[in-house]
């Protein structure tokens, strides 16, 4: 064992005192933190159930100083409405309870009351749960047809339309007379009293049908139906008869009279027929739709659904979506401000879908070769990372991440971000240190818009652009200094460099907003420790690109007030 | 004829047309003063034919306010879009969570909230047309009345029953209760507006396309704002109705990054 000398003890209890003092005043604050994380059953403003601070819960609600998931409260399960066979997730236990449902501890509804399956409503289908069948089936007073075996969508859509159909003949009036349903709808109407005596159900076969000998008979005037695409002739129940073919009437051709003829052996299967007027094979898919227009015979055609003269000029199908942003970005460019927008095409009309504000989220698109189709999605913006990467295989995973690799810059990776983003205000020593000269670096893509103007991530997040160099000078014997190492730092082009790495990282730097607009009080230069204006001609290619847009903006909005557009400003 | 008999004629015919005039005039202004008397004088509109007006008119009214502010007449929680307050469906203020449903049943409110707009309402009218019935020497009676409203597909119906007596010298016409049923595609859209709600739960998100291809008279829009709220507006392409409502689900602050 070692003596400690009087002194040593004395510097050892010191420390202890100050590491308990320290270890306190951490603990004391991490527990001012914690008193402020409760759950209010409701809050003040209104919303039930939320982790937030204490002053905000609404006193005549109950409320317990830990997570809501810890609550019995506002535990979170599933709340299923037992009338309309709806199961609503992450729902609290409170909230449905005062809503009068039933309340299943399993939030994601994985409970067997909200199984899925697939309900047939005649040739139409539903992917719901089976309380929800049995719902829609009465409105639409059908019989409940749920096929729990279906597990999915596309498969219980197919099932519907594979139903069998054709006419179902019945006595009214003493007449015999004909609907043109489903099997089951046929059989059900016999089962619920809607009609009264026989009936019964030829498959494939037409009201129209000769044989059948009912009093529905042909005419040329045609009907849009709901849930369906194409134009149908109507017979004089009312019945739908086959797709209009002008070329198909009674007179030219009565066996088409006669049977059901599937949409791909009527006429132009292969097409839209958009607009035309002897085909009324339409195809949402391929853009059009049964709708109002004159045509050789009736009074409907396949309208037209695709876009034309879109917001960036081009045309577009039914369905069909694409990316348009603010102004131009994507390269580590965009100006403050800038923002991506997701634009779909749907019945003709050009729906505009905003991506998340401040670039959380960024708009991908991609075509579809065989089709000739655009595709487009908002999703995240994934730059957080960026600067970790010292690898450009890392940097340029696009599995992960949105970066791109830069030469000439890198940042000394000196791992802890905490230490870098304060290196201005710390003394390092003579290192160094943040981002520095020579070799690559990896920075976000699509930098983060920022909230500058008020407290929150501005600050860190670009503070991890700050660089702190060492220059070294020599002195001659007649004690003039000479730069001898690290030099460029003090030269015009590095803050330039910097400041691209810097605008990378974010609404950081000396950059320019969407409207061309140049500000550079997001820059700092110092020499030792002294700040230095930035020299007139300095960031005069940031200045002359904002300048640019300015310019640029003025010629649109002069082009949109002759045109009447509402003002905003898209990338062309 | 002579000249001077055809003046007089045609004097005696333009005083016709002027005093025609006049009266056609006084009766377009009482109607347009919402007389309800004269209303129901000129137009014989019955007692409850005007209750009926009134029940139509009202949920009419409350329909309009509430498809504008995602389902509830006054609401607590909401974003303000375009001077709207929009109700939070699903909410949560906490950065990457998902949100917390805070409507589970949307029909059963609104259902709630039509009624709760409608009783006050009603009764204003029961008063007058009660007063309008007596002062043309009837009789009329009821009991407070039992309001029942529910949204089906393509409407919304409401029961109201309110054991109505109209007593008319010695007739006497009783109405247990009255129903009627508008056109409102409101039970469609809020039926979506709840899976939107569940999806947002679920992933912080929805999709929109899969809607509208389900639906083809249904559009819907799905605006982000800065503070990450989602502004969904669905509307119906045949009449143009549309319902309003707000989610914030999974939250990102601008500029966040791990460990900063």
């Amino acid at each position: 064992m070692f003596k400690l000398s009087k002194a040593m003890k004395r510097k050892l209890v010191f420390t202890l005192i100050l590491l308990i003092l320290i270890l306190g005043t951490v603990s004391y604050i991490s527990s001012q933190d914690i008193s402020f994380n409760v759950c209010c059953e409701k809050t003040k403003s209104g919303a039930w159930c939320q982790n937030t601070k204490e002053i905000d819960c609404d006193d005549r609600f109950r409320k317990s100083p830990t997570s809501c998931d810890a609550t019995s409260f506002c535990k979170l399960g599933c709340c299923v409405d037992s009338e309309e066979g709806l199961c609503m997730k992450n729902t609290p236990q409170r909230v449905c309870e005062i809503s009068s449902g039933t309340w299943l501890d399993d939030e994601s509804c994985n409970v067997p009351q909200c199984g899925l399956g697939c309900c047939i409503l005649g040739d139409q289908a539903s992917f719901v749960t089976l309380t929800r069948c049995k719902r829609i089936s009465r409105i639409y007073g059908l019989e409940t047809n749920f096929k729990r075996d279906i597990t999915n969508e596309v498969d219980c859509i197919l099932t519907a339309h594979a139903a069998d159909k054709g006419a179902c003949v019945y006595e009214s009036d003493e007449e015999r007379t004909c609907r043109f349903s489903t099997r089951q709808e046929c059989l059900n109407s016999q089962k619920q009293g809607n009609i009264s005596g026989e009936v019964e159900f030829f498959k494939d076969l037409l009201c129209t049908a000769d044989e059948l000998a009912t009093n529905c008979g042909p005419t040329r005037e045609t009907i849009c139906i709901d849930g369906k695409d194409e134009v149908y002739f109507k017979d004089t129940c009312g019945n739908p008869a086959n797709i209009y073919d002008a070329n198909r009437i009674y007179s030219k051709d009565t066996s088409y009279w006669h049977r059901v003829v599937h949409k791909t052996r009527s006429c132009g299967s292969n097409t839209a027929n958009t607009n035309s007027k002897g085909c009324g094979n339409c195809n949402y898919l391929k853009g059009s739709i049964c709708g109002k227009g004159r045509a050789t015979f009736g009074d409907n055609l396949c309208r037209d659904l695709n876009c034309y003269n879109t917001q960036n000029g081009q045309s577009y199908k039914n369905g069909e979506s694409w990316c348009q942003s603010i102004s131009e970005g994507g390269q580590g460019n965009d100006a403050v401000g800038n923002r991506y927008f997701r634009h779909v095409c749907v019945q003709g009309e050009e729906i505009i879908e905003p991506c998340a504000d401040f670039r959380n989220e960024i708009c991908i698109e991609r075509e579809h070769e065989s089709a000739k189709f655009t595709e487009a999605a908002c999703r995240i913006n994934r730059w957080s990372d960026c600067i970790d990467q010292f690898t450009e295989r890392d940097c340029q995973n696009t599995d992960r991440r949105d970066c791109l690799w830069v030469a000439g810059l890198h940042y000394d990776g000196s791992g802890s971000k905490e230490d870098v983003k304060n290196l201005v205000d710390s003394d390092y020593g003579n290192k160094s240190r943040g981002i520095l000269k020579g070799g690559d670096i990896c920075l976000p893509r699509f930098p983060p818009g920022l909230e500058f103007w008020k407290e929150g991530n501005a600050k860190s997040v670009c503070g991890l652009g700050n660089s702190k160099q060492m220059v070294k000078f020599e002195e001659d014997i007649l004690k003039n200094k000479k730069c001898v190492d690290n030099c460029e730092v003090l030269e015009r082009p590095w803050v330039e460099t910097m400041n691209r790495a810097c605008t990378t990282l974010g609404d950081c730097g000396a950059k320019a907003n969407i409207a061309g607009q140049f500000t550079d009080f997001g820059i700092v230069w110092k020499q030792n420790g002294k700040r230095k204006d930035l020299q007139s001609g300095l960031l005069e290619d940031v200045k002359e690109s904002a300048a640019e847009t300015e310019r640029q903006e003025v010629i649109e909005n002069a082009g949109k007030e002759k045109g009447g557009d509402d003002g905003k400003v898209f990338n062309k | 004829m002579g000249v001077q008999n055809i003046l007089y004629f045609k004097r005696g015919q333009i005083s016709v047309f002027i005093i025609l005039g006049l009266l056609i005039f006084v009766v377009i202004i009482l109607i347009f003063l919402n007389n309800k008397d004269f209303a129901s004088f000129v137009l014989g509109k019955s007692p409850v034919d005007s209750i009926e007006e009134c029940t139509t008119k009202t949920i009419n009214e409350g329909k309009e306010i509430l498809s504008k502010q995602g389902g509830l007449i006054t609401p607590e929680n909401y974003y303000l879009y375009q001077n709207n307050k929009l109700h939070y469906i699903c909410y949560t203020q906490e950065s990457f969570q998902n949100c917390v449903m805070q409507t589970p049943f949307l029909k059963y409110t609104i259902e709630t909230e039509l009624k709760n707009y409608l009783e006050p309402r009603l009764n204003e009218c029961l008063t007058d047309i009660k007063l309008s019935v007596e002062r043309q020497g009837n009789q009329m009676r009821y009991k407070k009345p039992a309001i029942d409203i529910s949204l089906e597909p393509n409407s919304i119906i409401s029961n109201i029953e309110l054991e109505l007596v109209i007593s008319k010298n010695d007739n006497t016409e009783s109405y247990k209760n009255i129903k009627t049923d508008q056109n409102s595609r409101l039970y469609d859209m809020v039926i979506v507006a709840s899976e939107i709600a569940n999806s947002e739960a679920q992933y912080g998100d929805s999709n929109t396309d899969a809607f509208m291809y389900k639906d083809k008279n249904l559009k819907v829009e799905k605006i982000k704002e800065g503070d990450e709220t989602k502004v969904y507006i669905l509307t119906d392409r045949k009449e143009g109705e549309k319902f309003i409502f707000a989610v914030k689900s999974i939250p990102i602050p601008p500029g966040w990054i791990e460990n900063v």
